[in-house]
C-alpha cells in the first residue's frame, strides 16, 4: 500500500500544505468506498497535528503523532495496517527521522519554491534518497513539486530550475501548486478547502480554482504511484530472485 | 480567463480509481538493524543527524578556511547567532544563505553562477 513521504531539508517549502491537500483529496475520493488515509506528523513543529486536531478534519483521515527517530519505522508500519494510504510529513531538517522515513517511501514528494535556494536544499534531500536507495537495494521514486507559483505562469527562474532538475535526471511534477489563500486558510480554520465557506462569488471562484489544483496534483500523484508500484506478483518475484 | 486557466492545467488524462492503487503491493521491507546503522552513518556524511544525541551536523573537513575580520554594530553578532539557531545552520552557512538570498532578490545572475561554483 502506498506510503507517500513529503521531504525537503528546508522549512516553509510546503510539505505540510501539500501533505494536507493530498490527504483531503484522497479522503474525499475514498469516503464512499471506505478507503482511509493516515497522516503521520513527523515534524516536532506539529503543524500537521494542529490542523488535524481542529474541527472539520475528514473522518477517514487518521492522525499519527508523537513520532521520533526511534519509532518512525514502527509508526509507518502501524499506519499501513490501518489504512491503505499513508502520508508522512517530515521536518525541514536533515535528520535520522527523515532518513528512516525515506527508506519506506513508495513515492517521495519534494516541494520546492522557484528559487535557487530551495533548489539547492532539494538537491540535498535527493542525494539522501539516492543513498538510501543504494543501501536498501530498492529504487525510491521521487519527484520535485514546485509550490507557491503565482496563478498565471511559471516564472523564468522556475522554468530554468525545472530544466536544470530535468537535465540532471530529476523528475519534476507536471502540475505545480499555486499560491492560494485557501491553501493557507485551512490551517487557520481546520477542515479542507471544501469546508471553507465563501463569503462571495469571488471567494467561491478562488476556492474552486484551489480545488482544481488540488485535484490535478492528486491525479498526478496517483499516476506516479501506478506507474512506479509493481503488482503484488511481480514484487514477490523480484524479492525471491 | 477562468476557463482558459482551467483548460491549460488539464493534463487530459483519465482519473485513476483509488482501488487501483490499494490493490497494488508496495510491500517494503523494514531495514534491518544493520541497514539502519549504515543509513545513519551515510546520512551523517550528508549532514543528516540524530536529534536524540547531537544537534548539529558533524563535518569531516570544513570548507570554511578563510578567516574574515570585520566589525559590526553591537548586537549584530548575537542576531546572526539567533538566525543561525533558528535555521539550524552554522554562522558561516547563514552568511552564505543571506548572500544567496540577496543575489537572487537583486537578480545578480552572474554572481549567482559564481556563488554556485563556490558553494557546490
Ligand atoms: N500553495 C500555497 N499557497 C499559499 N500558501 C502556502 C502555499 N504553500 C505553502 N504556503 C504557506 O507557506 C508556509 C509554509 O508552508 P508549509 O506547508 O508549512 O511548509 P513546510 O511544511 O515545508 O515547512 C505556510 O504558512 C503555508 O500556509
Ligand atoms: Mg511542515
Amino acid at each position: 500500500m502506498p506510503v507517500i513521504v513529503f521531504a525537503s531539508s528546508k522549512g516553509g517549502a510546503g510539505k505540510t500544505t501539500a501533505c494536507t491537500i493530498l490527504a483531503c483529496e484522497i479522503a474525499k475520493q475514498g469516503k464512499d468506498k471506505n478507503i482511509g488515509v493516515s497522516v503521520i506528523d513527523a515534524d516536532p513543529e506539529r503543524n500537521l497535528s494542529a490542523w488535524a486536531k481542529m474541527e472539520g478534519r475528514p473522518e477517514n483521515i487518521r492522525l499519527f503523532d508523537d513520532v521520533t527517530e526511534n519509532n518512525i519505522l514502527d509508526v509507518i508500519e502501524e499506519a499501513q495496517r490501518q489504512t491503505p494510504f499513508v502520508l508522512v510529513d517530515l521536518e525541514g531538517v536533515a535528520s535520522n527521522t527523515v532518513t528512516f522515513a525515506l527508506s519506506q517511501a513508495s513515492l517521495v514528494i519534494i516541494p520546492c519554491q522557484a528559487s535557487q535556494m530551495d533548489a539547492n536544499k532539494a538537491v540535498k534531500v535527493i542525494k539522501m534518497i539516492k543513498n538510501s536507495s543504494r543501501m536498501i537495494g530498492r529504487e525510491i521514486p521521487f519527484a520535485v513539486l514546485f509550490n507557491r507559483l503565482s496563478a498565471a505562469i511559471i516564472t523564468k527562474t522556475g522554468r530554468h530550475l525545472a530544466e536544470e532538475f530535468e537535465g540532471s535526471g530529476i523528475d519534476v511534477f507536471k502540475c505545480s501548486l499555486i499560491e492560494r489563500e485557501s491553501f493557507k486558510s485551512i490551517f487557520s480554520f481546520g477542515g479542507s478547502i471544501y469546508t471553507l465557506g465563501a463569503k462571495n462569488k469571488r471567494e467561491q471562484e478562488s476556492i474552486d480554482k484551489a480545488g482544481d489544483n488540488a485535484k490535478l496534483f492528486t491525479e498526478e500523484v496517483k499516476r506516479r504511484l501506478k506507474q512506479d508500484i509493481k503488482p503484488i506478483e511481480e514484487t514477490r518475484r523480484t524479492a525471491n530472485g | 480567463m477562468v476557463d482558459k486557466q482551467r483548460i491549460s492545467l488539464d493534463l487530459g488524462e483519465d482519473n485513476i480509481d483509488l482501488e487501483e492503487l490499494t490493490g497494488l503491493s508496495t510491500h517494503v521491507y523494514k531495514p534491518t538493524v544493520h541497514q539502519q546503522k549504515a543509513m545513519e552513518e551515510e546520512g551523517e556524511k550528508l549532514g543528516f543527524v540524530s536529534r536524540q544525541s547531537r544537534k548539529r551536523p558533524v563535518r569531516k573537513r570544513s570548507p570554511y578556511t578563510v578567516q574574515n575580520n570585520f566589525k559590526t554594530r553591537v548586537g549584530m553578532k548575537e542576531l546572526l547567532q539567533e538566525v543561525s539557531d533558528r535555521l539550524e545552520t552554522y554562522d558561516q552557512e547563514t552568511l552564505e544563505l543571506a548572500m544567496l538570498a540577496l543575489i537572487e532578490k537583486e537578480k545578480l545572475n552572474d554572481l549567482l553562477k559564481k556563488y554556485n561554483e563556490l558553494v557546490t
